[in-house]
């Protein structure tokens, strides 16, 4: 359920001793961090518009430090797929997160657990007495549906995403939270490995 | 006219596009993937905008991506090339509703040319002949089987509605028609909650012949005549010519006419093309389907007629009426175009990415003249993640004898290294008899063992 | 800026429901639209063969045979007020669809109001709510501003009953009141008289603008019955009223026609001189086109447990063209969405409930449920239908909540007072609503998702709605509230106290359960219809070119004028 505006991560690489946070998207970025704001993982620096739709720019899991570049003179900048947004100075312990490789490196270290989005209570069935949507062994693809969320009586079905470092197509290893448990946002649900 | 064009391609037809831009005055814009980023043929734009990633799906198959790179660049028109997004009807809904033209067709016409039933429907209600099968929709198994015993095996049963081959199944007896439509039918309601299924003769061979149209929007249409796609490998068109060597003149005019009639019923905006198969035995021409964008093999057509099928499609988006009658259409020599991929024929048609060390083909090889469609020059890499062609050769000359021998004379002295190319196949094909007597079909390549 | 930046929305069904839940979503429901169906059809039949036989013998056609033959090949009818009675019975005799089919049908080309007296069904005549289930036709025709055709065969009122079909205000009165409104409005109004057509039955056709009789046909204030010395003198109803009296002697009607087949004929041209249909014109330049991810599959993505969710996104991109859509005001208010989308070519502004969780940075572990109405979200709510009614978008209702949010900082925020801004607009807009109850419609959220009362101009129902005041565990709770404690646990420890308290509640629960049947809410015109999710993008369809049919009769901006623009312009995220 993304109920909340959409969010995609910047590219990070590294150029020397900086990190470069670059669009990953063509549009026309605005909300832009002022030279000198400190970016940590997490937090969203500025906003790509894309026809009707705005998007949030989240700097990336390792990417961390005091911006050095300056914002783009127009509020509303055209910018393609890759140009880079932000330099930054990294804050010293983040910078070994980020590997050579740069974009699309591994920077989850939590890539093989998928982790709930919502605080709840997990049920494996969709309905009681019925099987488990997924167990060990269990193939999951985009979309395939998890679990259940219960939360004041609402029940949501959790899909796979293979975002945030998740494979694509990924097998499940086992279960983390157990059938009725209680789990916070952020709690890990599921192992899986790549299939 | 537009002042700037975003053209959503890649290579050798966004290279081209670009000519027919400039040639009118028009600014360019391209749109380029992570991977082409950079590319010398990008060059020839005015402004380049990275849209995406490397494969397509993260990039040029962006409807929203590119869409987006045009209102940004402040781009008034579209021209969307060939594969990738040219026939996706909701992509050019999504133009037009943000105020950037699309170069082809209206939406609605690709719709219905892009559905199987409705485009046969209206082609035939153009005049155009079918080919032999049901008439309409299928009621039930009964009447499927009364259809194909009347038209004789083996018939193609197919779904109305989608496509990718789901509802389609091949019969060669009333068992396989008995068996085959009540599967057909489940698959195509799971797939698109729609069973409707029609049925038609299943021909293998015959001749691919197609006649390029086009036409003002307004209900006026003109036809250039028809170009002979027979030379085939798994259904990609290797080599093309026009005229047809199996078309008489009488034939032809009438063909032309035809086609132009019934692009000018559908009030056709644009340049199309309408394929027709000739049947193996009789010859008959009956309609397969029509193309809504620019093909590939166009040159050939330019090289007989004068015209410049892409400044005629810009002039058409922007509103203007054809740029000529079809009185003032003449078909003048031959035209033979030979697609060059980076692939090596010698090995099963592998694709053979990497870098071009030496890409030169000469000019001057007469008796006719020749032209080279291209975006790659020498030093170039060829990426692993879109299609295979790196050049078309057109030769045009005053006789389809001369047209192939220019083109042997330009292959044998082209010199592209680095990667695989499809050439050895082609000079194989030029030099057979079949091809050289014009009496070949899509059954097998003449010159070419399978 | 003048563009309607729609864009694409939706994702291929697989990309986000498994085949298997799709499957028994699609199950689920299909059991659901089986029983609709099979309701339909007994409605349809009227009372029965034997009804339709004697109609035949007497030369005419039945009701549902003269609609077959006004219609235009290859168009659908939409009914409307299908299952009015149903199941309501009066002494032995039944009332199916209230004796007249009222239905959206096209006629040369326009969408036209047909009101046709079921003459399989005592012989056409009045019961309960028939007076009530034409008005509501008529209003829906004169809201939209399209033609109504009046297809009368009717023996007046069906006597036993009268006093509940006679003297109110909506009784049977009224519909003269409303031929007279339409008429004041300057909707065309046509009438074929078939047959009977006695006392007050007699003001029905002849306030329209062409009357057309057979020779059948007779209108009366009373019949040969009640007319003293007819028996002697040999006079008979169509003596007194025949088309001989009416077309040529008093006027009443124009134009007399052999039988039913030339009445309807003769309407059909009348129709067709009518103005032609601006529905193109308003498509601004657009073709119409079907919704990119297909409609079909809204039968399988509601989950059929009310208290699972599911993403109203996929639904919206099933019912727009092309799935392109424009979301406006997405940052704030995140429980709705609203936005534009084409239905058929045709602008239509949308308003649905997300399910699930949403954001709320105030809130625990900052998320809180939607499908609940909170702050912002009325306030955007009310600011989308204003705009809407301003530019003269038709605003598209789609309703799954369970009410208003509850509790001190609620109160405290004034929700009441949000609620009564949303309900005021609502009430004093004149661009068309339609309100579809694809799932709840509980509480002040269905009031203030403009609802019924609130006189949408067509409400539908699914074979899932359920309409209420409360659940049925709410209500539950609410009755028993002085037995439970703070957790709504219940707080006695004697073991037979405690089991009376839990039968009441279970009790109470199955009542309301039993009262959200959408049948039962259609009987009683709590709701026009119920049609099956996959037919909703058919339905908007019509409800869509019959709003945009009449150039000239309501307020529709071009979108370059459009006041939507400014609410997008002033709340874009710009930093």
């Amino acid at each position: 359920m993304s109920a909340r505006r959409e969010r995609i991560e910047l590219s990070a690489t590294r150029d020397g001793d900086e990190i470069v946070l670059a669009a990953p998207d063509v549009g026309r970025f605005t909300a832009a961090l002022p030279k000198g704001s400190a970016l940590a993982p997490g937090m969203v620096a500025g906003t790509l518009h894309r026809l009707g739709r705005a998007v949030d720019l989240v700097v990336p899991a390792g990417a961390a430090g005091a911006v050095v570049s300056d914002a783009p003179a127009a509020v509303m900048a055209p910018v393609g797929f890759g140009d880079a947004l932000y330099r930054l100075d990294p804050a010293g312990a983040a910078l070994h997160a980020i590997d050579d490789a740069g974009a699309g490196g591994d920077l989850d270290a939590d890539a093989t657990v998928l982790r709930a989005d919502q605080s709840g209570r997990v049920w494996h069935s969709p309905a009681p007495g019925d099987p488990p949507f997924c167990g060990p062994g269990d193939a999951l693809t985009e979309g395939s549906p998890v679990c259940l969320i219960e939360v004041m009586k609402t029940f949501s079905t959790v899909p796979y995403r293979s975002a945030g470092g998740l494979p694509e197509r990924a097998t499940v290893v086992r279960w983390i939270a157990t059938d009725g448990a209680d789990v916070q946002a952020g709690d890990p649900l599921l192992a899986v490995e790549r299939a | 006219m537009f002042r700037k064009l975003l053209i959503a391609n890649r290579g050798e037809v966004a290279v081209r596009i670009a000519k027919a831009a400039h040639d009118a005055g028009i600014a360019t814009v391209g749109v380029v993937s992570s991977a082409d980023l950079g590319a010398p043929w990008t060059e020839v734009m005015d402004e380049t905008v990275c849209i995406g990633g490397p494969s397509p799906k993260e990039s040029y198959l962006r409807m929203d991506a590119v869409v987006q790179a045009a209102v940004q660049t402040g781009c008034a028109a579209l021209h969307p090339g060939w594969g990738f997004l040219a026939e996706n009807a909701r992509f050019a809904a999504l133009c037009e509703q943000n105020g950037v033209t699309f170069v082809g067709p209206r939406p609605a016409t690709m719709d219905r040319m892009g559905l199987k039933w409705p485009a046969k429907v209206a082609m035939r209600a153009a005049g155009l002949d079918l080919t032999p099968g049901s008439d309409g929709l299928l009621n039930d198994v009964e009447e499927a089987v009364a259809v194909a015993e009347s038209t004789g095996y083996p018939v193609i049963l197919k779904a109305d509605a989608g496509g990718g081959g789901r509802g389609m199944r091949i019969c060669r007896s009333e068992a396989d028609v008995r068996e085959a439509f009540p599967s057909a039918r489940a698959e195509a309601i799971a797939a698109f909650g729609n069973g409707a299924l029609f049925l038609e003769s299943y021909v293998t061979g015959g001749r691919h012949i197609e006649v390029q149209v086009i036409g003002d929007g307004v209900g006026g249409a003109v036809h250039l005549y028809e170009r002979e796609c027979s030379i085939q490998r798994n259904h990609q068109k290797l080599i093309e010519e026009s005229p047809s060597p199996a078309l008489t003149a009488e034939q032809r005019e009438e063909l032309g006419a035809r086609a132009a009639n019934a692009a000018a019923s559908i009030a056709y905006a644009g340049a199309g093309t309408i394929e027709f198969l000739a049947d193996p035995d009789s010859g008959r021409l009956s309609f397969m389907e029509m193309n809504t964008r620019l093909q590939v093999e166009h040159p050939v057509t330019e090289l007989v007629t004068g015209v410049d099928i892409v400044r005629e499609q810009l002039r058409i988006a922007a509103g203007g009426a054809l740029g000529f009658t079809q009185d003032g259409v003449a078909l003048e020599g031959h035209a033979i175009e030979c697609r060059i991929n980076a692939e090596d024929p010698s090995d099963g048609f592998r694709p053979t990415p990497g870098t071009i060390t030496t890409f030169d083909v000469p000019h001057d090889r007469g008796p006719g003249r020749v032209r080279v469609d291209s975006h790659v020059t020498a030093g170039e890499t060829v990426p692993p993640y879109y299609d295979s062609l790196i050049a078309k050769i057109i030769t045009h000359a005053a006789s389809r004898d001369e047209a192939i021998e220019t083109m042997v004379r330009t292959l044998e002295g082209a010199r592209i290294e680095g990667v695989a190319t499809t050439i050895p196949l082609h000079l194989a094909v030029l030099a057979s008899d079949e091809f050289r007597s014009g009496e070949y079909d899509t059954k097998s390549i003449p010159g070419w063992p399978t | 800026m003048a563009h309607v930046p729609l864009s694409p929305i939706g994702r291929p069904r697989d990309a986000f429901l498994d085949e298997a839940s799709f499957g028994r979503y699609r199950e689920a429901m299909a059991e659901r639209t089986g029983t609709l169906e099979q309701r339909r059809d007994e409605i349809a039949a009227g009372w029965g063969d034997k009804y339709v036989q004697r109609v035949h013998q007497k030369g005419k056609r039945t009701a549902r045979e003269r609609i077959e033959a006004l219609r235009d090949e290859g168009t659908p009818l939409r009914e409307v007020g299908t299952f009015v009675n149903h199941g309501v019975s009066f002494g032995k005799l039944k009332s199916p669809a209230a004796g007249v089919v009222t239905a959206f049908c096209q006629v040369a080309g326009r969408w036209t109001m047909v009101i046709a007296n079921d003459n399989t069904v005592a012989s056409g005549s009045w019961w309960p709510q028939t007076p009530e289930k034409i008005e509501r036709a008529q209003e829906m025709a004169l809201r939209l501003r399209i033609p109504v055709v009046y297809l009368v065969d009717c023996s007046g009122l069906f006597l036993p009953e009268q006093s509940r079909s006679f003297p109110g205000r909506t009784g049977a009165g009224h519909i003269f009141k409303k031929n007279s409104e339409l008429s004041a409005h300057g909707v065309p109004q046509i009438a074929g008289v078939f047959g009977d057509c006695i006392a007050g039955g007699g003001y029905m056709p002849i306030i329209s603008d062409r009357v057309v009789m057979t020779e059948q046909a007779y209108m009366v204030i009373a019949g040969a019955a009640l007319i003293k010395g007819a028996k002697s003198q040999h006079l008979s109803s169509l003596d007194i009223g025949g088309p001989e009296v009416h077309v040529h002697q008093s006027g009443c009607a124009d134009a007399r026609v052999p039988d039913d087949d030339a009445a309807l004929a003769l309407i059909r041209r009348e129709v067709e001189k009518l103005s032609t249909p601006a529905v193109d014109f308003y498509r601004h330049d657009a073709d119409g086109a079907d919704p990119f991810f297909p409609a079909f599959e809204l039968d399988g993505l509601f989950p059929p447990d009310h208290r699972m969710t599911y993403e109203v996104e996929e639904v919206l991109a099933r019912l727009v063209d092309r799935s392109l859509f424009w979301e406006v005001l997405p940052d704030r208010g995140k429980e709705m969405v609203v936005g534009v989308g084409r239905v058929n070519g045709l602008y239509m502004g949308f308003v649905a409930n997300r399910q699930g969780l949403i954001e709320d940075p105030d809130g625990r572990d900052g998320k809180k449920p939607s499908g609940i109405l909170y702050r912002e979200g009325i306030a955007k709510v009310s600011a989308f239908s204003r705009a809407c009614n301003d530019d003269g978008i038709p605003i598209v209702w789609l309703q799954d909540i369970s009410g208003f949010d509850i509790g001190v900082d609620a109160e405290r925020q004034g929700l009441l007072g949000y609620g009564s801004s949303l309900i005021y607009t609502n009430s004093t807009n004149d661009v068309p609503m339609f309100t579809v109850l694809l799932r709840k419609a509980s509480g002040a959220g269905y009031y203030a998702m403009a609802g019924l009362p609130y006189e949408p101009v067509v409400q539908l129902s699914t074979p899932m709605t359920r309409q209420s005041v409360m659940e049925g565990r709410t209500l539950a709770i609410a009755a028993f509230n002085t037995k439970l404690d703070d957790d709504f646990e219940i707080v006695t420890e004697d073991p037979d106290e405690r089991a009376e308290i839990e039968k009441g509640m279970a009790e109470t629960e199955a009542r309301i359960e039993g009262d959200m049947d959408p049948y039962k809410a259609a009987s009683q015109m709590d709701t026009d219809e119920i049609v099956e999710p996959s037919e909703l993008r058919a339905w908007l369809e019509t409800l869509a070119e019959a709003a945009y049919q009449s150039s000239g009769s309501r307020r529709i901006k071009n979108p370059r004028i459009w006041s939507l623009h400014d609410l997008a312009a002033l709340t874009e995220v710009r930093g």
